[in-house]
């Protein structure tokens, strides 16, 4: 699923952007919330988003932990591999599994956020990752 | 079965025994000796009447004597009276006998009838036995017609009286015994059979209770899980629609500004009564978040209270699973019945967050049926030093003596098996004593019932619980 191109007519380039939840609603209301802050593609099958991960880059995936063909936190792992130097933010209802909190402890996601979050938290913490990621391959 | 019951449940049985083998022996040489006026006809015609009332006299005697068996209250007395009938009627058959000329046939005739009628008996047979070789020894110089022959009949027959009337006394008391013991060791087993069937009962029920409570557990978890989407969606899509609507609304003045002759604009415009909406929109988006932001920290206190999705212990402030639960029943309450809370923070301890909520939510239930439809509660949770202390006061009509004992029992309630399982308080209690404290009533409060739950401080005091544990 592909929105339109809305891209802003000022030269400022928003994240590009990948959404990945198997909940069509959620989709749209991602798109609908951020559509003016981030450059979005919006996958609602996480294998599809893995192959689309091999033809395309992206400064940023926004993905959901439960998910039927693969969960999030493989996504991660698997797509880790594919574009090391790509940001994840995890948005998931599962903040309390120990799995969920050993993931974000060990790095496979650079953050979670707890449904139900608000976009600015959002934006917030996919600022923050964007800027540790840009300052990584500085470093680098 | 302590050593001293055995002894006074043996010397019990034994005295049942004797007194109904003392009566029995009693009640028939009563009966028989009336017949003897028969054996006199045959043997002394010429004395028969003159004995008749002595034999019915002896006999009436015998009747009290079997009365008075019957009535005894101790062994002593059973044995005094069944001793005196004996010697009663021995009496008269002596006095009888040494005016009967045929001596040798009384003697034979009465014995046999003495021994007949207490040989299957204990102790009125051991007497009986003696009181035969008594008798013969005073007949045999009172003139017997003792030849060789005779004593050695005579002698073999009471030989064999006594042979037979010891070793049945001797089979009747080991057989007693035997039975005694066995039926001791049955009750025993019984009882500890009806034990164990009320153990396995106990744990069964335990172990459905904790399960339920770990399927609600369960299903909470999955319920907040399942709320969690769309009250996401709800709460952000609120922003984006009001957003559209101010949108709409500033194009449509800008139409109606730029066209103030376009009669049916504004007609319209006003038929759609666009200045209500206007003024409307705001406070229905305000009401939305308000009402999304009810259902967040609704779901908080779900989520806080079902921490216990899990058993494991975590090491935190036990108040805070305490508010989310006092939050979760506060909603509820009736309008007569006020809640109060004074818990400040307290001190992180070992614990359950999920079966200690429990806990809460039991006392604070218990607490609510207590009151009814109209009461005070009152929740204080307290540090003092090695413990802490979450008392649950209510304002009801307190606990009853004659349940007091039975308080933490399973299957205890007295709610009536429609509102209460009697599990609450037993299972409460079980957790409480995983986290190494325990839950008691405090006797000195009163009108009302005061439970405290005391927790210990210390680190390793708590244990994980698994619902099982008997």
């Amino acid at each position: 699923m592909r929105p339109p191109d809305e891209s802003s007519p000022t030269a400022v380039r928003l994240p590009r952007t990948l959404v990945v939840d198997d909940d069509p609603a959620m989709l749209r209301l991602v798109h609908r919330v951020f559509r003016k802050d981030l450059d979005m593609v919006l996958v609602d099958d996480p294998l599809r988003a893995l192959a689309l991960l091999e033809q395309e880059s992206f400064d940023i995936a926004l993905i959901d932990f439960t998910m039927p063909s693969l969960n999030g936190l493989a996504l991660a792992q698997r797509g880790a591999v594919l574009r090391p130097a790509m940001g994840w933010l995890m948005l998931t209802a599962h903040d309390a599994l120990p799995e969920v909190r050993a993931a974000a402890g060990q790095g496979h996601v650079d953050a979670m956020l707890a449904k139900p979050w608000n976009r600015e938290e959002v934006l917030a913490e996919v600022a923050r990752i964007l800027q540790r990621r840009a300052g990584g391959a500085r470093g680098a | 079965v302590s050593g001293v019951d055995d002894r006074a449940v043996w010397t019990q049985s034994c005295f049942v025994r004797e007194r109904m083998e003392a009566m029995v022996a009693s009640l028939l040489i009563v009966c028989i000796e009336p017949f003897w006026y028969f054996f006199d006809r045959a043997l002394e015609p010429e004395l028969a009447l003159s004995f008749l009332p002595w034999r019915v006299g002896s006999a009436l005697v015998g009747a009290l004597c079997a009365l008075g068996i019957a009535r005894a209250r101790g062994l002593l007395a059973v044995r005094a009276i069944t001793l005196f009938n004996v010697l009663q009627t021995a009496a008269v058959v002596g006095v009888l006998t040494l005016q009967a000329e045929h001596r040798m046939e009384y003697f034979v005739g009465f014995s046999v009838v003495l021994w007949a009628s207490g040989a299957f008996f204990t102790w009125p047979a051991t007497w009986e036995a003696a009181l035969c070789v008594g008798g013969l020894l005073v007949m045999l110089p009172a003139g017997l017609d003792a030849g060789p022959t005779t004593l050695v009949s005579v002698g073999a027959y009471l030989v064999s009286t006594a042979i037979v009337c010891v070793v049945g006394v001797g089979v009747r008391r080991s057989l007693h015994r035997r039975a005694y013991h066995a039926s001791l060791a049955l009750a025993a087993a019984n009882d500890a059979l009806e034990q164990s069937v009320r153990e396995l009962r106990d744990a069964q029920a335990r172990l459905v209770a904790a399960e339920k409570q770990a399927a609600l557990g369960r299903m909470l978890a999955g319920l907040s899980h399942e709320i969690h989407n769309p009250l996401t969606i709800v709460q952000n899509t609120v922003d984006p629609l009001d957003d559209y609507f101010q949108t709409v609304l500033r194009l449509l003045d800008q139409a109606r500004a730029a066209n103030p002759a376009d009669g049916a604009l504004h007609a319209a415009c006003a038929d759609a009564e666009l200045d209500f909406i206007r003024a409307d929109q705001a406070e229905a988006v305000d009401s939305i978040r308000a009402a999304c932001t009810r259902i967040r920290h609704i779901h908080q206190d779900l989520r806080n209270f079902v921490r216990g999705d899990t058993t494991a212990l975590e090491r935190s402030d036990p108040g805070q699973g305490l508010a989310a639960t006092l939050r979760l029943f506060a909603r509820g309450l009736p309008p007569g019945v006020q809640l109060h809370t004074d818990c400040p923070p307290l001190p992180a301890i070992d614990h359950s967050p999920g079966p200690l909520n429990q806990v809460f939510a039991n006392l604070l239930q218990n607490a609510l049926d207590a009151v009814g439809a109209e009461g005070e509660i009152r929740v204080q949770g307290r540090d003092r030093g090695d413990h802490l202390e979450f008392a649950f006061t209510d304002s009801g009509t307190g606990v009853p003596d004659a349940v007091l004992a039975h308080l933490f029992e399973p299957f205890f309630t007295t709610k009536g098996a429609a509102s209460g399982t009697g599990l609450g308080l037993a299972i409460s209690q079980q957790i409480a004593q995983s986290h190494g404290g325990r839950i008691e009533l405090d006797r000195g409060h009163g009108p009302g019932a005061r439970f405290v739950l005391r927790l210990p401080t210390r680190r390793g005091a708590a244990a994980r619980w698994s619902g099982a544990s008997a």
